[in-house]
């Protein structure tokens, strides 16, 4: 009975991301109760960190109704911004090929409930904190101070996170634990297949994840959760025409990633300096990465005031760059996935048979990305244990970026440049040609120089 | 350009499902049982951190509350895996784990897999994943 009300707490997450809907109404319903799952994690995260610091101790009750009543203000701003974004012009992909989706979902369940696919981390840190934040009723200095809890000031969505699914189930269940990494699986494949229409691309992430998690053993720890809120930020910024759609919900991404991993942080520094690369726009990049800043600031203090920096800390490391020739030797031979590399080359394949110029954001984002590992490896003199140990899994984030390009890249709708649209296609409403009215906008499309599309942008 | 594309990724998608059933294949059976932790089959052959969650598991019942508690492959000092006694802190809440070499010795040692040679403690529980001590 543990195991089941430890993985519903899971399933409950959704109901927390319900204020995403006015935004997605566009979108399959697959997508939209990822998103709402992303939403309702990051909320429900932050908002037992706050009854922490305020010093309230958590249960299910006072984390049910403070997350629900920290909704509420969330919904009445969407309501209202939504009117002044009529359209999020994200085309829906069919689900003709659906069989692969499936063998990949039962393959990957069928690892993660045999144990075939489990992260030590899980049973080293990311359990035993959450188990002690459940057991204070909060997030526990205490024990993060204590010598024997390695990595005490790794950022907290994680262990925040399986405290919740504890408060609901009274009990820690290691299995629910880990087959957890197959929603994050399933939710970034959704969020993906419902912002680009890729069916085929889907496919592809699926595939790759699903064996990228399996070599990696990373279910259970914080990887895939990062990947989901990484994989939510790049496929918003990639592939949503509406610019307050596209920006919202990667911000919500942005800041997931970085309260799950302290590559976290690095992955937002990735998109930062990608946005203004491709788009030139700092302000903007600014904006989406303002909740993410606020998020990890807030952490960093909490950290300095108690005395708890380590990882952060690390920065300070000095770098050893003769350790560079053999780190990427390393990492090169981690980066095969026992696979000849097959996870790289066909999205690297599919990105030159495209065009890959309208692939660079996301391209950009892989190569920063992939940059940042190296560069956190050739922090210690000898990193050939840390390599082994983490690289499969830490090399996901750029895998998944890769993976996303060469979708983008491709010459359908979702990658299309909005320009060369003239049509946006609405499951609710038919096709809006130009020169008619822009659904729920009430202005004349036709006034605009580019259309209906260019309107809403 | 479509065709190729698909048939690019499909190809793929078969050579990923295949490799994931040849690699949970390679991590050895029982291949249809619920495992006993979740650390069973991440290897052909068990990692001592999987009977370390089997041992303290059953050590939380056998050892009082708030007892100080450290897990360890004697063979392995000094340079004791951490990993054995970070296990523990999530295992044994209720109980104070400190690390093999700690300034003040803990009261209880659990050993995975082999026995403790140490006049100073005596055998309190012997299980199959390992041995259970208690200070004199």
């Amino acid at each position: 009975m543990t195991h089941v009300l430890f993985f519903a707490a899971f399933l409950l997450l959704p109901l927390f991301g319900l204020w995403t809907f006015p935004w997605l109404r566009r979108m399959d319903l697959g997508g939209r109760i990822a998103v709402a799952f992303a939403a309702g994690a990051l909320l429900v995260a932050v908002v037992m960190a706050l009854l922490s610091l305020l010093h309230i101790e958590w249960s299910r009750t006072t984390i049910v109704v403070w997350s629900a009543a920290a909704q509420l203000p969330l919904f009445y701003a969407a309501a209202k911004l939504r009117r002044g974004s009529s359209a999020a012009a994200v085309e829906n992909g069919d689900w003709r090929h659906r069989s692969p989706y499936v063998i990949f979902g039962l393959l990957t369940c069928y690892g993660l409930i045999t144990a075939r696919e489990s992260a030590g981390d899980l049973h080293f840190f990311w359990g035993p904190k959450a188990i002690h934040f459940f057991r204070a009723g909060g997030i526990d200095l205490a024990f993060l101070a204590d010598k024997v809890n390695p990595n005490s000031d790794y950022p907290p969505l994680v262990p925040l996170l399986y405290a919740w699914c504890q408060t609901v189930a009274h009990q820690f269940s290691w299995p629910a634990a880990v087959l957890a990494t197959a929603l994050f699986l399933f939710g970034a494949v959704a969020i993906f297949r419902s912002f680009s229409g890729d069916n085929l691309g889907a496919v592809l992430l699926a595939a790759t994840l699903s064996w990228g998690i399996a070599i990696g053993f990373a279910a259970g720890a914080a990887d895939m959760p990062l990947v989901f809120f990484e994989t939510l930020a790049l496929a918003a910024l990639t592939f949503i025409d509406d610019e307050r759609t596209r920006d919202i919900l990667a911000a919500i991404g942005l800041a997931g990633a970085a309260w799950a991993k302290i590559e976290g942080a690095t992955f937002v520094i990735a998109v930062v300096l990608a946005i203004i690369l491709v788009q030139r726009s700092v302000k903007r990049a600014a904006i989406i990465a303002a909740p993410a800043i606020v998020l990890i600031g807030a952490w960093v203090v909490f950290l300095i005031r108690n005395g708890l920096i380590f990882g952060y800390g690390g920065a300070k490391m000095g770098i050893h760059l003769s350790a560079l020739p053999k780190t990427l030797a390393l990492i090169g031979k981690a980066s095969l996935y026992e696979l000849y590399g097959l996870p790289w080359l066909v999205p690297l394949v599919l990105l030159f048979l495209g065009k890959p110029r309208r692939a660079l954001l996301p391209l950009i984002v892989s190569v920063l990305t992939l940059g940042a590992t190296v560069f956190f490896y050739i922090h210690i003199e000898d990193p050939t244990w840390w390599v082994a140990a983490s690289a499969p899994r830490v090399l996901l984030t750029p895998l998944m970026a890769l993976v996303l390009a060469a979708s983008a890249a491709r010459g359908a709708a979702g990658s299309q440049p909005a320009e060369d649209r003239p049509l946006i296609k609405s499951r609710a409403y038919g096709v809006v040609p130009q020169r008619e009215e822009a659904e729920g906008g009430g202005r004349e499309a036709g006034r605009h120089p580019r259309g209906a599309l260019g309107q809403v942008r | 350009m479509d065709r190729l594309r698909r048939i690019l990724i499909y190809a793929a998608a078969a050579i990923f499902a295949a490799a994931l059933v040849r690699h949970f294949y390679r991590l050895g059976g029982p291949y249809f049982a619920i495992p006993e932790t979740v650390q069973d089959h991440v290897a052909a052959t068990r990692y001592p951190s999987r009977d370390a969650i089997v041992l303290t598991r059953r050590a939380a019942l056998l050892i009082p509350r708030g007892a100080t508690v450290t897990v360890m492959m004697p063979s392995q000092a000094p340079n004791h895996d951490p990993t054995l006694y970070f296990t523990a802190t999530g295992t044994m809440p209720r109980h104070q784990i400190v690390a093999p070499n700690a300034k003040t010795p803990a009261q209880y040692v659990i050993t995975v897999r082999e026995p403790l040679d140490d006049p100073a403690y005596s055998l309190q529980n012997e299980l199959a994943e390992g041995k259970i001590y208690i200070r004199r």
